[in-house]
């Protein structure tokens, strides 16, 4: 089984590049037990004429950016790396997006979709059995966003039975981007409607994180995007349902994850967070890891350091003494590590956690395959509240600006009107509303 | 390969342009060491197979002799500047092809250089204009060197803005535009720096006001700063200038962590169609000499954070701090990181007076490669309601000479005179628009859409 990765923009393309260098180093640390499996998922050998120089093995990547520049750093081949970019799966352009969705989805989108939906039709030719396609973009720039929409919507109607994974950067809040608040809103409103799920990683959490749980000091980029890598490949990477089959690819994890179609919005958390050079003196031990998860889930926090340790889970909300709590619609629990089958899981299956109407909200999948060099880890795919929060926040800023009639004229110069612009903050509004009553 | 034009028209736009195009190099060479015929270098040179190469004369220590011509269109109504350019080191850059000059100037007249000279070169400039936009691969914009004070780079450089338009519509139309000091030397620059602004209104895309007087009062403190002075007078403040052009391209030349094209610096930084006109800060300045500084003292990232939002760095002189932001680029080159950015930003943030639709109004850019003999350099461009102020004192120049029709013959004999009227209402207008910003949407008027539910958080 295996999975298309598409690459949207300068970030997916850097955080495409990241995930595959941390999948390759798994399999190569694994060194025969499953790394076929594995290797499988992301990579196809290279075909015999080529070999003899360079990689050995492709990414089954598509790479799509409206500039140069990010594609090209990703397609540069790197020392000694084990993998590489099929040359010819790429499609760029010159002159960039200039972070105006409009133009990306407007003017990019109907010239270019035609030649990315060729370029991801190859890589799925060339796949024995694919097990869905995962995008990567970011929701703040132009070519991600706004060109990312028109291409899946585009691939949506060219392939109506593949399931869509899509993984979002959403921007830090002090903005990269001053128009970030119409962008984000307008790519959230389309990809709801044309992903099976998306899954949100906010940049100033990862900034965070890498701050303290990862001791850098100045956090760059590529440290944020490996933290991203770090946490898709902990649940992208093969593992089995207890005492069950295999958890096939994107379809387990999207039924794991509900498949409820007005709630797509999906966050990953992950324990531990350590520092690649503390691994070696840290020890592990299960319910550590698991209450820490387990709060994680409850506040909504992306870091498992400073978690609020007074927010307990209560069927009984309306008491309002109570501390309201992050609830949960559902949940893919991974473990992996030594004794990660036998594993005590029982505080995940607490009711008070989901919503009362949910019948079976938690799917626990482990592997005794460590990753990432720890002994135990596991990781957190869940439908939950905190998931609407960033929508919720980029809403008000729109709301806002909207009145203001600000930068309006710049979506106007590619066709999208102020009316467009209105209906992607309703939708935002709705979805907020929405999981606000998971509650 | 992307590709920017640059339009050096008149006297003053063609000596800023001179120290552009030796500082451009100077940057390259230093970038790649050898001068290599890279992505980079061909936005704003075309490698050709001229007879002479001007990597020598710079004394650059690239290797090879690489025949660089520059994508520029020189246009002079007087022959004087142009001449001493092609005489100069740099003289091997341009070709006669690209240039069109006269030997009558305009008179330091705007309606002369607009409506007589625009008409009657019009063919020649387009042909030059063609030439320039075949040879590129995929156009990104043009750069508009000029000054408003004058008639050529005034009359004749807004005119080509308005052709441009015309026959490159989809292509960013940037104009670097000194404005005029209050003791301008030209009597008539009042008039010609509101022609020409009405002209910048309408048809560029982004402006860049520099202010004589500004750069003048930089240069000079750089220059106290060395201890003795050097050079040709203007040198410092033309230097100040290319700084700018180098630096706002940078991140589009040059690979970098976060890059910033140039349309997008016109998706973020125009939030109302009318309101282009961009102030311009920087912090640290390159040092005006050829020969490389001294590794000396360099500044802290947080001391340059401030230095380039600071009013003394800014190259237009005004009060940032009193007008409003309505947004604002920081375009940061060398070892930078986004925390860095997002720390001066957090730290600057309640001294700064924003627009209450957009609190945190940054968009930020980091290249990798640093400028020229400097570790790290910071551009900041802000979309400020202080720039009205400049309008203002421009306009009221204009209206005192104005009042009493002293002039106006000059400008009669090439124009309508209800078209200086018209010019003058434009500016009101804009002024205007400036001016109300603030009281239109105080945060009190709009209506808070209080978040929705997620108490828990």
């Amino acid at each position: 089984m295996s999975l298309v990765t598409l690459q949207l923009g300068q970030c997916g393309n850097q955080v495409g590049t990241s995930l595959f260098n941390v999948v390759a180093d798994e399999i190569n640390r694994q060194n025969g037990v499953l790394a076929e499996d594995f290797q499988e998922v992301f990579f196809r050998p290279v075909s015999d004429r080529h070999s003899g120089q360079g990689a050995q093995q492709h990414a089954r990547a598509v790479l799509v950016d409206m500039e140069q520049k990010a594609v090209a750093a990703a397609l540069r081949p790197a020392r000694g790396a084990s993998w590489g970019y099929a040359p010819c799966s790429s499609l760029t352009q010159q002159s960039g997006s200039g972070n105006n969705w409009a133009r990306g989805y407007c003017e990019y989108g109907p010239k270019h979709t035609p030649d990315v939906i060729d370029l991801v039709r190859r890589e799925v030719e060339a796949a024995d059995y694919l097990g869905g396609i995962l995008t990567l973009q970011s929701a703040a720039g132009g070519t991600g966003s706004g060109f990312g929409a028109a291409v899946m919507e585009g691939l949506r109607d060219e392939l109506p039975s593949t399931l869509f994974l899509n993984h979002t950067v959403w921007p830090f809040d002090s903005g990269e981007v001053i128009v970030q608040s119409y962008n984000t809103l307008l790519t959230l409103q389309h990809l709801t409607a044309s992903c099976d799920a998306i899954i949100l990683a906010e940049n100033s959490a990862l900034h965070r994180t890498c701050q303290r749980m990862l001791n850098i000091a100045r956090p760059s980029l590529p440290d944020l995007n490996g933290v991203i890598a770090h946490d898709l490949a902990s649940v992208l990477l093969p593992a089995k349902v207890r005492g069950g089959r295999r958890l096939s690819l994107l379809s387990g994890l999207l039924v794991a994850l509900g498949g409820h179609p007005a709630y797509k919005l999906a966050s990953l958390q992950s324990v531990p967070q350590l520092p690649a050079s503390s691994v070696d003196f840290t020890s592990f031990a299960w319910p550590g890891l698991l209450k820490r998860l387990r709060q994680m889930l409850i506040t909504g926090a992306f870091m498992e350091e400073g978690l609020d340790w007074s927010a307990t889970p209560s069927p009984h909300q309306q008491h309002t003494w109570q501390r309201p709590h992050n609830k949960a619609l559902s949940a893919l629990l991974t473990l992996r590590g030594s004794g990660a089958s036998t594993a005590d899981t029982h505080s995940f299956t607490d009711p008070a956690l989901f919503p009362s109407w949910q019948a079976e909200p938690l799917t626990v999948t482990s592997t005794s395959v460590p990753f990432a060099r720890c002994e135990m880890s596991a990781s957190l795919l869940s439908c939950n509240q905190a998931c609407a929060q960033p929508a919720a926040r980029m809403q008000t800023r729109a709301t806002s600006m909207l009145a203001a009639r600000a930068y309006v004229h710049q979506y106007e110069a590619f066709g999208l009107g102020l009316s467009d612009l209105q209906e992607a903050v309703c939708s935002a509004t709705e979805v907020v509303g929405r999981y606000a009553m998971l509650g | 390969m992307r590709e920017l034009i640059t339009l050096q028209v008149g006297q003053c736009g063609n000596q800023i342009a001179c120290k552009f195009w030796e500082l451009a190099l100077r940057e390259h060479a230093a970038q790649s060491k050898r001068l290599q015929a890279d992505d980079s270098l061909s936005s704003f040179f075309e490698v050709g197979d001229g007879k002479s190469s001007v990597t020598s004369g710079l004394g650059l220590h690239g290797g090879q002799h690489m025949p660089l011509k520059a994508r520029a269109i020189v246009v002079d109504m007087e022959e004087g500047v142009i001449s001493e350019m092609l005489k100069g080191k740099l003289g091997g850059l341009f070709e006669q092809q690209q240039m069109l000059s006269d030997v009558s100037g305009s008179g330091n007249n705007w309606a002369q250089g607009h409506h007589v000279y625009g008409p009657q070169y019009h063919q020649k400039l387009l042909q030059r204009l063609r030439r320039a936009a075949e040879a590129c691969d995929s156009l990104q914009g043009f750069f508009l060197l000029h000054s408003l004070g004058g008639g050529t780079g005034s009359g004749l450089g807004t005119y080509l803005l308005s052709m441009l338009q015309d026959e490159f519509p989809g292509i960013l139309r940037f104009a670097c535009s000194v404005f005029p000091s209050d003791d301008d030397d030209v009597v008539t620059s009042p008039y010609n720096a509101l022609l020409a602004l009405q002209q910048l209104l309408e048809h560029a895309d982004c402006v860049l006001p520099l202010e004589n007087q500004a750069l003048q009062d930089i240069a000079t403190r750089l220059e106290a700063g060395k201890g003795g002075s050097a050079g040709r007078p203007f040198d410092g403040m033309n230097s100040l200038a290319a700084q700018l052009l180098l630096h706002l391209t940078a991140p589009m030349r040059f690979e970098g962590p976060l890059n910033v094209d140039l349309n997008e610096i016109t998706t973020n930084l125009v939030p109302f169609p009318r309101r282009h006109f961009l102030l311009s800060g920087m912090a640290p300045f390159q040092p005006p000499s050829a020969r490389p500084s001294h590794p000396g003292i360099m500044p802290s990232f947080d001391q340059m954070f401030g230095a380039a939002l600071s009013r003394d760095n800014q190259l237009v002189r005004v009060q940032p701090k009193q007008g409003m932001y309505l947004a604002c680029a920081l375009l940061a080159r060398g070892n930078v990181s986004v925390g860095d950015l997002n720390r001066g930003i957090s730290r600057l943030l309640p001294t700064l007076q924003v627009a209450p639709w957009n609190p945190e109004p940054f968009k930020l850019g980091i290249c990798a490669t640093p400028p020229a003999g400097l570790p790290m350099s910071l551009l900041s461009l802000a979309n400020n309601s202080c720039v009205g102020a400049t309008f203002e004192r421009m306009h009221e120049r204009f209206a005192k000479l104005y009042r009493r029709r002293v002039f106006l013959h000059h400008y009669v004999q090439y124009m309508p005179a209800e078209d200086i009227q018209a010019a003058s209402h434009a500016v009101t207008e804009l002024i205007h628009d400036y001016s109300t910003l603030p009281r239109c949407y105080l945060a009190s008027d709009l209506p808070q859409p209080k978040p929705l539910g997620l108490s828990f958080l």
